[in-house]
C-alpha cells in the first residue's frame, strides 16, 4: 500500500468561509484522524484510492489584512491551495488574482482549486455563476461552488483535491510517504 | 634528649632488686666505666643504649656478688623470655603478609586480564571502570609491603637485643636494667604512611567495585551514544564544527540515515545535546535579533479575541501575574527557555497552540472553531507575556527550522508559527502600540 501525505493550504480574503469549509468537512464523515484541538487551523483527512492512501494535511491561513504578510510562510511546501472567495462579495472575487499570484510565486508548480462559497445566499450574490465559471476557464483553474452553511459542494471540493493527488503521478513520486507516515503514527490517531 | 633509664627501667617487682637499688642510692657510686656503655653506630639496632648498668657497691662481698649475679641473670632471663614471645608475632605476621601480597599481585594480574576481555564495554569505558579497583589493589599491596617491612625491622631489633642478652658482658659489679619498652618504641616504622594508606584504602573500598557484567545498551537511544558506537563520532564531529554546520545540514544528514521519524528525533536530540556542550544555539548563526519586548504595551493593542474585558487594559508585563485565562499557554511557552532542541521546541509551540484553543473553550464555555485569525493574536500575546523575547534567539532558533522541509507536521506548524510571530513583531512599532 502506497501512502502519500500532501499539504493543502486554505487561502483567500477574510470572512469568505475558509475556516467554515474546513470545519464543515471535518464535522462530516470525512475526517479520519486529527489529534489537535486547533482543527480549524490544522487538520488531517485520509482517503484511500486503489491501494493508495492519501493523508491530506490542511492548513488554515490568515484572513485579516493585518496578518496577510504572514500567509506566504504557510505556502512553503504546500502541494495545493484551495482559494476561497465569497459569491456575495465582489471584492473577494477581485482579490483572486492577488492570491493566485502570491501563491504561485512561492509554489509555482502547485495546484490551485477555487471554491466559490456561500452559494446558498442566492439573493445576495454579487458574482454570478457565469462570471465565476468564465474566470475559472480563462485561468484554467478548477472551480467548485460550495456552501459551508449547508455543506453543498464541500465533499465534491475535497474529493477533487484527493483525486488530483491520486492522479498526479509526478506529485505522488515527489512526496515521500515514509516520514509522514511516521509523523501520523506519532500523532496518535483518534477521530475528530 | 637524655634518656631517663631509671624511671623507665625494666621493673621485675623483685624485693631484692629494690633492696640493691636502695643500697646503691645510700652508699653512693663511684665513677667507673660500665661494660654496657660502649657506643654503637646510630641508625642500627642499638640494644646497648637501652641496657644500663650502674655500680652496685663500693666494696662488694663475695656473698653479695653471688646473689647479685644470680639476680641479674634471672632478670635477663625474664627479659629474654619476653623477647622470645615478642619475636613470634612478627614472624607469623610476615608469613601472613607475604601470602597476602602474593594474592594481591595475582588479583591485580587477573584484573588486567579481566579488563581487556570484559564483555559489553568499550575500551575507554573499561579503563575508567577498572582504574579505581586497580588503584585500590596497588594501595593494598603497598600497605602490606610497608607492614612487612616494619615487622622485619622489628624482628631485627628484637633479635639484636636477644643476641646481646644471651651473651652479655660481665656485670658482676653492676646493676643491670633493661629498658625494653623504650627500646621497642624506638624501633623505626612507617606508621604514619601506613595509616595514610589505610585511610585511602577505606575510602576506595566504598566506591571501587569490580564491575558486574553489563550488556551493551539495548535501546536505540543509548546505543547511539555508546562510546564504541560509530554514531558517537558523528555527534562529536558535528559539535566540534557546530559553527560550520547548519541545522538543515544536520537534519539532512540524519534524514539520509533513517526514514523512521522516532529514530530521526533521537538522532537530532543527541546532535543538539552534543552541540550545546560546545556552544549555545549550535548549528545556527543569528543575525539582526533586536526585538522590542512590548512590556509596556496594553493587551488591547494586540486585539486578541476571547479575552475578558478586565484584562484589556493590563500591560503585557502584568499579564502573567494577573490571572488571565491564557496562563497555561504561557507556562508551556516558558519551557522553551530550557529547550535545547529546536525541533522539540517547535512541537512545544504546537502544544501551546492546542492549549490556547482549550483556553478559548474555557473562556467561552462552548466549542469554538479556532481559526488562524483567532489563534495567532492569542499565541502572540502569550509569547510576549512569557518573556521569550528577552532572548529572541530562542524563537529565532525554532523559526530557523521552518524552511528545511521537516516531515513532522506538528513540528513544521510550530516552527512556522514561530517564524510568523517574529515576522509580525518586526513590523510593529512599540511606541505606537504603547500610545494606542
Amino acid at each position: 500500500m502506497l501512502e502519500i501525505s500532501p499539504r493543502l493550504v486554505m487561502i483567500g480574503d477574510t470572512r469568505v468561509g475558509k475556516t467554515t469549509i474546513t470545519t464543515t468537512y471535518k464535522s462530516g464523515e470525512f475526517c479520519e484522524t486529527n489529534r489537535s484541538t486547533i482543527g480549524a487551523v490544522y487538520s488531517v483527512y485520509r482517503q484511500t484510492f486503489d491501494k493508495t492512501v492519501i493523508t491530506l494535511h490542511v492548513y488554515d491561513t490568515a484572513g485579516q489584512e493585518k496578518y496577510r504578510n504572514l500567509v506566504p510562510m504557510y505556502y512553503r511546501g504546500a502541494h495545493a491551495a484551495v482559494l476561497v472567495f465569497d459569491l456575495t462579495s465582489r471584492d473577494t472575487f477581485q482579490s483572486l488574482e492577488f492570491w493566485i499570484n502570491a501563491f504561485l510565486q512561492i509554489e509555482p508548480n502547485s495546484k490551485i482549486i477555487i471554491a466559490a462559497n456561500k452559494i446558498d445566499l442566492q439573493e445576495e450574490i454579487e458574482v454570478s455563476i457565469e462570471e465565476a465559471t468564465e474566470y475559472s476557464l480563462q485561468r484554467g483553474i478548477p472551480l467548485y461552488f460550495t456552501s459551508a452553511k449547508t455543506g453543498d459542494g464541500i465533499k465534491e471540493l475535497f474529493d477533487a483535491v484527493f483525486k488530483y493527488f491520486f492522479q498526479n503521478q509526478n506529485l505522488r513520486n515527489s512526496i515521500t510517504e515514509g516520514s509522514q507516515k511516521v509523523s501520523m503514527e506519532a500523532a496518535g490517531g483518534g477521530c475528530c | 634528649m637524655k634518656k631517663d633509664t631509671r624511671s623507665s627501667s625494666y621493673d621485675l617487682g623483685d624485693p631484692n632488686e629494690r633492696k640493691i637499688r636502695y643500697r646503691q642510692a645510700s652508699v653512693g657510686s663511684f665513677s667507673t666505666i660500665s661494660p654496657f656503655s660502649k657506643l654503637r653506630p646510630s641508625g642500627k639496632p642499638d640494644p646497648l643504649g637501652y641496657v644500663v648498668s650502674v655500680p652496685v657497691i663500693n666494696v662488694p662481698t663475695s656473698e653479695y656478688l653471688s646473689l647479685h649475679r644470680k639476680f641479674i641473670s634471672n632478670q635477663i632471663a625474664t627479659v629474654l623470655t619476653k623477647i622470645e614471645k615478642m619475636i613470634n608475632e612478627p614472624t607469623y605476621k610476615i608469613i601472613d603478609l607475604s601470602v597476602k601480597i602474593s594474592s594481591l599481585i595475582q588479583d591485580t594480574s587477573n584484573l588486567k586480564a579481566q579488563r581487556l576481555s570484559f564483555k559489553g564495554r568499550g575500551l575507554s569505558e573499561n579503563r575508567k571502570i577498572f582504574f579505581l579497583i586497580s588503584y585500590l589493589h596497588q594501595q593494598k599491596i603497598k600497605h602490606a609491603f610497608l607492614q612487612t617491612r616494619d615487622y622485619e625491622v622489628s624482628l631485627e631489633y628484637l633479635n639484636a637485643m636477644k643476641k646481646f642478652l644471651l651473651d652479655p658482658p660481665d656485670f658482676t659489679n653492676f646493676h643491670v636494667i633493661v629498658n625494653l619498652k623504650d627500646y621497642i618504641s624506638k624501633i623505626p616504622s612507617h606508621k604514619a604512611e601506613i595509616d595514610k594508606i589505610l585511610k585511602k584504602i577505606m575510602s576506595l573500598e566504598k566506591i571501587a567495585r569490580v564491575p558486574k557484567y553489563l550488556p551493551p545498551p539495548s535501546s536505540f537511544c543509548e546505543q547511539l551514544i555508546y562510546p564504541t558506537s560509530t554514531t558517537v563520532s558523528i555527534f562529536l564531529e558535528m559539535a566540534k564544527n557546530s559553527s560550520a554546520y547548519t541545522i538543515k545540514q544536520v537534519y539532512d544528514e540524519f534524514k539520509q540515515m533513517t526514514d523512521d521519524e522516532s529514530e530521526l528525533d533521537i538522532l537530532l536530540s543527541h546532535a543538539f545535546d552534543f552541540g550545546w556542550r560546545v556552544s549555545t544555539f549550535p548549528y545556527n548563526n543569528f543575525v539582526d535579533l533586536d526585538f522590542p519586548q512590548f512590556n509596556n504595551c496594553k493587551l488591547k493593542a494586540f486585539d486578541p479575541p476571547y479575552v475578558p474585558e478586565i484584562f484589556h487594559s493590563c500591560k503585557i508585563s502584568e499579564l502573567s501575574s494577573s490571572g488571565w485565562p491564557y496562563a497555561p499557554v504561557v507556562m508551556i511557552l516558558k519551557e522553551l527557555f530550557f529547550c535545547t532542541n529546536p525541533f522539540q521546541g517547535a512541537v512545544r509551540i504546537f502544544d501551546a497552540m492546542n492549549e490556547t484553543a482549550s483556553c478559548v473553550v474555557q473562556v467561552t464555555g462552548e466549542s469554538v472553531d479556532v481559526d488562524f485569525d483567532t489563534l495567532f493574536p492569542l499565541i502572540l500575546t502569550s509569547v510576549l507575556a512569557s518573556g521569550l523575547l528577552s532572548d529572541p534567539r530562542i524563537l529565532s532558533y525554532i523559526a530557523s527550522i521552518s524552511t528545511i522541509g521537516i516531515s513532522n507536521t506538528y513540528c513544521r506548524l510550530g516552527s512556522s508559527y514561530s517564524e510568523a510571530i517574529l515576522a509580525h513583531l518586526k513590523n510593529l512599532d512599540e511606541t505606537e502600540l504603547e500610545n494606542s
